[in-house]
């Protein structure tokens, strides 16, 4: 019972409570770029083996969408809310496709596709680090 | 000889000390904390330790294990509750390290984990079933020591060890996760450090193995230095992703992400090291794990138990361990997250260790079971403090898990 009630989404119905929701899923949008882009940079060291670069950057697509997904459930309860809403919409987006890019890339063998989903990364990256500043302001 | 039998009850020790449990909250929290909660571990295994070696003189001296004398000492009502309690948590936590022997093999192979998990069931009620008691424990326990690689990997890293040190030394709480997340995840390092089933395993394995008076000596070695060091294994990940992953923001969601550090520092070799390990850990504690839920459903209802003579001797031990291993495969199956169904069973297995640990030093401290090997009053006053530190952190074990939403 507490298992299946601490998975619940609680509502969210203060600008406080948006914001914070907000930043938790940049923040776990975040770590998902950044795990990405530390797999690559060890697959391209040959520090990798088995499956576990297709692995990890899966993953880190899947968590990436899930947060995004999950935040996007939430109904923004005020205007400001509304304007933050709209302000990180983008950002989060961009960075799931960079990471589906990454993974349809690495899985095709595709050398200079890789090389062209990472820097989407480093873009979202920075776009999800400056939306994750607007959340926490 | 003796001097080997040591070293391999150690080395098991160590290596069954370590679950999934430990990997993934020393995981997790090391790239998320720092070694800030190193603490935590440090007390969990220190309690480990103390309820570990007087469940283990208890099955040496009274011959009893801990669900006989759980039956005694509670009656058979109360007894019940905490047979179901334990029976639930145990298959909560048998659902974890089944799910986490798949994903590693996911990790492995690239085939999608839920393929693995009917395999792995039938694997683990294979050894629960055919193979001996002492192979099963030495097979696996030596097997987990390749988790040491996590060792090598902080002395292959350019490891800032005063950073260490004073991290763990010096415990804070970051000023993104603020004390509820920090006090979730002690919790869960406390939880993956004093979970339930070993206890009862270590003292019904005593039972298998038919420790005596005489067995003492190396029953206590097996606890008090297999036992913290295992605790210091998992300090190791912690501090492995520490070093690695937390500079580099990354959040541990997957076990793969936990083997990032050891890539990192070792390379390929390294990684085969810790798959190995992985493998070897949660597949112990799987067996471990079943075969604790067998022991304690076979001493409550006082049927045979064991693994001393053949299946077709003690069939309803079998029976149960098998029926544990269909249920635990089953809720796998249902495709929830292995990593969310540890976080969760080491923190409710918080809430419900008192219940197993309590008797345990009510009958080690009893001289009418004991004679003169009871507890004495120094091990009484330190285990009476642990017993008031469960209680005050099962209590609290609920809110936490619902206020953080399990750490989220």
């Amino acid at each position: 019972m507490a298992a299946v009630l601490a998975a619940c989404a609680g509502p969210t119905v203060t600008d406080g409570g948006y914001r914070a929701k907000t930043a938790g899923a940049l923040q776990n949008i975040s770590s998902a770029l950044s795990t990405a882009k530390f797999t690559m940079r060890l697959e391209h060291d040959r520090q990798m083996a088995f499956a576990l670069t297709d692995t990890s950057i899966s993953q880190a697509e899947s968590d990436a969408s899930s947060a995004q997904s999950s935040w996007a459930t939430r109904q923004p309860p005020s205007d400001a809310a509304l304007k933050l809403h709209d302000a990180v919409q983008q950002p989060m987006q961009d960075a799931v496709s960079a990471l589906q890019d990454l993974r349809i890339a690495y899985r095709n063998g595709d050398a200079q596709g890789i090389a062209k989903a990472l820097d989407e990364i480093d873009k979202a990256s920075d776009e999800v680090d400056k939306a994750s500043q607007e959340a926490s302001s | 000889v003796k001097f080997l039998r040591l070293a391999l009850g150690v080395m098991t020790a160590i290596g069954g000390f370590v679950d999934v449990g430990n990997l993934v909250t020393s995981g997790i929290t090391g790239a998320r904390f720092g070694m800030a909660l190193t603490w935590a571990i440090v007390i969990g295994t220190v309690g480990m330790t103390l309820y570990g070696e007087m469940a283990g003189r208890v099955a040496a001296v009274a011959k009893r294990p801990v669900f006989h004398v759980i039956r005694e000492r509670l009656g058979v009502r109360a007894s019940l509750v905490n047979l179901v309690a334990f029976v639930l948590l145990s298959l909560l936590t048998l659902a974890a390290e089944i799910g986490g022997v798949a994903l590693v093999l996911e990790i492995v192979t690239g085939l999608n984990y839920l393929v693995w998990i009917p395999l792995v069931a039938a694997l683990v009620w294979l050894v629960v079933w055919r193979m001996s008691f002492t192979l099963m424990e030495n097979l696996f326990g030596f097997l987990g020591l390749c988790l040491l690689v996590y060792v090598v990997a902080l002395f292959v890293l350019p490891t800032d060890w005063g950073s260490l040190w004073h991290g763990a030394t010096h415990p804070w709480v970051p000023a993104s996760e603020g004390h509820p997340m920090y006090l979730f995840y002690a919790v869960s390092l406390f939880g993956a450090c004093l979970v339930p089933y070993q206890v009862i395993f270590f003292s019904s394995g005593g039972r298998e193995e038919h420790w005596t008076a005489k067995s003492l000596p190396e029953m206590r070695v097996n606890a008090l230095v297999g036992f913290p060091l295992g605790g210091l294994l998992s300090i190791a990940i912690m501090a492995a992703a520490a070093v690695v992953l937390r500079p580099e923001q990354i959040r541990v969601g997957h076990l793969s992400d936990v083997l990032l550090p050891v890539a990192h520092a070792v390379g390929p070799v390294g990684l085969v090291f810790a798959v190995v390990g992985f493998v070897a850990a949660m597949f112990a504690a799987a067996c471990e794990c079943t075969l604790s839920i067998g022991y304690s459903v076979g001493q409550f209802f006082g049927w045979g138990w064991g693994k001393d003579k053949p299946p077709r001797d003690k069939p309803r031990f079998h029976l149960v361990c098998l029926l544990a291993v269909v249920a635990a495969a089953a809720f796998v199956l249902t495709s929830l997250d292995p990593i969310a169904i540890t976080l969760v069973s080491v923190v409710l297995g918080v809430a419900a260790v008192p219940l197993t640990y309590f008797p345990v030093l009510v009958v080690a401290n009893d001289r009418d079971y004991m004679g003169e090997r009871a507890n004495r009053a120094w091990s009484n006053g330190l285990a009476t403090l642990f017993l008031v530190l469960m209680v005050v952190t099962s209590v609290a074990t609920i809110p936490l898990l619902l206020f953080t939403k399990a750490g989220q």
